[in-house]
């Protein structure tokens, strides 16, 4: 049922993208003939070759923070009033008449440009749901922020200085980004529960790049108006020295989570504990956290000491200790203390330090200091051990965590424990509970 | 006095001498000249050219210059303003530094002072002449502003180093020897950085001032990158670190090994002119190469006495299993391999089993960190020995015999302790006291 229904929505899928395809080429050529007037005029040249610019930078991506795709396309299509202003204004550098922007000529370029992008892509052999999905987000983003140009330019509240154009763009670039903000929640199915503030403040996590592309698209304008083809020079220089400083940024970031995910292992390798659960209790962990609804930091301070809250058991490689014996909150401010050594990570110390502190002790409601991590992580790592250590079913695993919620464990994370179990379908075996 | 410092005080003097003279000679400013303007390009130099953070190539040096040319051709295309002062002062602001002013530096300032003002001087007067020149009235003629600030930018960069050179050897007695193939390369950027400039130059003065803050977010978003990127590149490294010193801290003898063996590399490498990228790589391998103990199986640590031969087995499959993990993150794979390469095999080991590539010819980034790793050990105490002297410890190395031990890498990393003139180990005279009391 389930594969039948996905069948069809991916053949749904191929008809939408076919649609929006042939749909906004056929657009696209009726404004252009609108716009030159059924000929190949003297104005074509340049929609013609903004479209071309729209579908070849459309191919580059930008990392940004939340992995979502910018590209340069943005800048071209920031770029684009200022452009068709001066190739109306014919030879004379106009500056303050911003009445004679097309919108026909941009949005034309637009359509046309978006097309063939996505007729590209789909020969390369992208996922069509993927294909159909950027274009739509790119349309909605690109149009809004053409129309909200347009708009803003024949209103009248706008004051009259040589501020006013850059008032309008970053204006229109800030209606653009709310739209994107938006139809990322909206298409990577981000809505439901705590995720909407999540994929929202990932979302705008973004914000660097957006402004920087939309800056170097309003820069490439002002400058194509004195100097025409050389502003591509002039933008392409910033453009990419951000775009190399956001390329190398997003490696590192790689190279330290993959270096952090390295090292968590090490105690496994050891034998000092179970092959995988470092793994396993950052995923639940982080799964947890993003049902709660935390903020983007508090999300990657969790998603780091999940990884490495048995750290401390790599010290189980001296023979002394052993001997000398040692207790879980020793485990706990070893791991803290190696974690600790790096001073970027000082509040993951904090949580590892934290971890093993039970959540109330009698006679109280809770302990209100005690950070939300660190609760994650307990009952997490609580969960993963029964299982895969002590052999229990995940529902008799969730049942001794239930009762630990007494003191240990906080109901509250346990209750977000248990739904993310239960959607994805771990807890499958309702009636075999045994008393342990 | 010493001679050094009294030369330090010579140069220093001269070139503040030379720099103030070129603004002396440059002063009129003309009456056209904006000075807001001006104060926005020099806060925009100082600080692309002073809060830069470490880049391997030198893209921010470049920038920089980009925005003393841009101020150039800005001046030369307005009426009545001088374009040599303008470039001149601006550069004049350049060398102000945060270090400096944190350990109370003067002599490097100065010089700096100096230099950058001259450069920047000769470069103006070239800009103005050549604008003057090509561009006969003709405004904006793009091609003549493209042809005077490439070459603008060439004489500033070739004053520039010039001058630094002179002076660095005056003082230190070193000669900076850049191969031409990298001068190329420098000069091709700052010229295109230079010409890239002079158009801004043109868009500024032809356009309005809303053009400032867009390139100005576009490079303040991308300097806040940077940053956080240099600022997470520090955090792989000290948590790498910091793991090492959880390591190290319970072991009494082999504390400080990992930063030592950093050190000895470093050495070696200086003196076998490695590149910046190999010297980068190995420093990430020498922080790297004792990883593997931090993974000691349980039934070996709760072993009393001699490991049998399963057990040491096992043991090192542990440490192999440390490489692997080490070897998924991408970066650092070219340590991992240079480490893994870097130890002596014993007779009966197999690791075409476990994966790890057993090569008869080590390259020479394991040579020298095998060089490095074995002369610590045999230079400091250990449970079962004590440490050799430097001479003996050079001498044991060169007559092993295994490939990894490289005369050349040896003959390097002497040179390189010898000229610093440090030792490591027990110093020589004692031991030849405590033989010649025994005999």
């Amino acid at each position: 049922m389930r594969d039948r229904l996905a069948g069809r929505a991916a053949g749904w899928v191929w008809v939408l993208t076919g649609l929006l395809t042939v749909g906004s080429a056929l657009t696209s050529a009726l404004l252009f003939l609108r716009e030159t007037g059924g000929f190949f005029g003297s104005t074509a040249w340049w929609i013609v070759g903004a479209g071309a610019a729209i579908a070849v930078s459309g191919m580059v991506a930008i990392h940004a923070a939340s992995g979502n795709r910018l590209t340069p396309a943005y800048i071209v299509i920031a770029s684009l009033p200022l452009v068709s202003q001066r190739v109306y204004a014919a030879g004379d550098i106009v500056i303050g008449i911003d009445a004679i922007f097309t919108l026909q000529g941009a949005m034309s370029a637009m359509f046309g440009g978006l097309a063939a992008l996505a007729v590209f892509r789909t020969a390369r052999g992208i996922d069509q749901r993927e294909v159909a999905g950027r274009f739509t987000r790119r349309l909605l983003v690109f149009s809004t922020y053409l129309l909200s140009y347009e708009y803003l330019v024949d209103t009248e509240f706008m004051f009259e200085s040589e501020w006013r154009r850059l008032a309008i763009l970053s204006t229109a670039g800030l209606a653009a980004f709310v739209v994107e903000g938006l139809a990322d929640v909206v298409f990577t199915g981000r809505i439901f529960g705590g995720r909407l503030r999540h994929g929202l403040a990932s979302s705008a996590s973004d914000a660097a790049v957006f402004v920087s592309l939309i800056a170097t698209g309003a820069l490439l304008g002002l400058a194509y108006e004195a100097i025409q083809a050389w502003a591509l020079a002039v933008a392409v220089l910033p453009y990419a020295f951000t775009a190399g400083a956001f390329h190398r940024l997003s490696q590192t970031k790689r190279t330290y989570e993959q270096t952090l995910v390295a090292l968590a292992q090490i105690p496994e390798v050891g034998g000092h504990t179970q092959v995988g659960h470092a793994a396993r209790t950052n995923d639940l962990a982080t799964a947890v956290a993003e049902r709660i609804g935390v903020s983007r930091r508090e999300y990657e301070r969790i998603n780091y000491a999940s990884f490495l809250h048995d750290i401390g058991r790599i010290t189980l490689n001296e023979p002394s200790i052993l001997r000398q014996g040692f207790t879980d909150v020793d485990l706990a401010g070893w791991g803290a203390e190696i974690v600790g050594e790096t001073k970027y990570l000082e509040d993951v110390a904090t949580i590892v330090r934290r971890q093993y502190e039970p959540f109330r002790s009698p006679g109280e409601v809770s302990n209100p200091d005690l950070p939300l991590a660190s609760r994650i992580i307990k009952v997490c790592s609580a969960y993963d051990e029964s299982v895969h250590e002590m052999g229990f079913s995940p529902l008799e695993a969730l049942e001794r965590i239930h009762r630990g919620t007494v003191y240990d464990f906080d109901p509250d994370v346990v209750r977000e424990l248990r739904a993310v179990l239960e959607r994805r379908g771990t807890l499958n075996h309702p009636t075999t509970v045994t008393p342990a | 006095m010493r001679p050094e410092k009294r030369k330090r005080i010579l140069i220093g003097v001269i070139y503040v001498i030379a720099g103030l003279a070129a603004l002396a000679l440059a002063w009129p400013p003309g009456g056209e000249f904006d000075w807001p303007l001006w104060t926005i390009f020099t806060v925009a130099f100082v600080l692309l050219s002073f809060q830069s953070v470490e880049v391997n190539d030198r893209q921010f040096a470049s920038s920089s210059q980009m925005v003393v040319l841009t101020a150039g051709v800005y001046f030369a295309l307005s009426q009545d303003a001088s374009p040599v002062l303008a470039m001149s002062l601006l550069a004049a602001a350049g060398p102000l530094t945060k270090s400096d002013f944190a350990n109370r530096r003067v002599f490097l300032p100065s010089f700096n002072f100096g230099q950058l003002i001259v450069s920047a001087f000769a470069a103006g007067n070239v800009l103005a002449f050549l604008i003057d020149e090509l561009a006969g009235g003709r405004l904006p003629d793009l091609t003549a502003v493209m042809v005077a600030t490439g070459t603008a930018a060439l004489v500033y960069t070739a004053s520039n180093n010039l001058l630094v050179q002179v002076g660095a050897r005056i003082v230190y007695g070193t000669r900076q020897i850049i191969p031409w193939s990298r001068l190329g390369i420098l000069f091709a950027a700052q010229f295109s950085m230079g010409v890239l400039g002079g158009l801004l130059g043109v868009v500024l003065f032809e356009s309005n001032a809303a053009t400032i803050p867009l390139v100005l977010i576009v490079y303040v978003i991308g300097h806040l990158v940077f940053l956080s990127y240099s600022k997470l590149r520090e955090a792989h490294e000290s948590t790498l670190r910091g793991f090492i010193l959880a390591l190290e801290a319970r072991d009494l003898y082999t504390r400080g090994h990992t930063e030592r063996v950093a050190y000895f590399c470093r050495l070696i490498g200086e003196q076998l002119a490695f590149t910046g990228t190999q010297m980068e790589r190995m420093r990430w391998a020498a922080i790297i190469h004792d990883m593997g103990k931090l993974a000691v199986p349980v039934e070996v640590m709760e072993k009393q006495g001699r490991l049998t031969d399963g057990e040491y087995r096992s043991l090192r499959r542990a440490s192999h299993k440390v490489d692997d993990l080490m070897s998924e993150v991408e970066f650092l794979n070219p340590m991992v391999q240079i480490c893994s390469g870097s130890h002596p095999r014993l007779p009966h080991e197999n690791f075409d089993q476990t994966g790890h590539s057993h090569t008869t010819r080590p390259t020479l980034e394991q040579k020298v960190l095998a060089v490095a790793d074995a002369f610590d050990a045999m230079t400091s105490t250990r449970g079962y020995r004590m440490a050799f002297t430097q001479s003996k410890a050079f001498a044991t190395l060169r007559e092993d015999k295994t490939p990894l031990y490289d005369n050349d890498v040896i003959d390097a990393l002497e040179r390189g302790l010898t000229g610093i003139g440090r030792s490591y180990g027990p110093p020589d005279i004692v031991i030849e006291q405590e033989e010649a009391a025994s005999a």
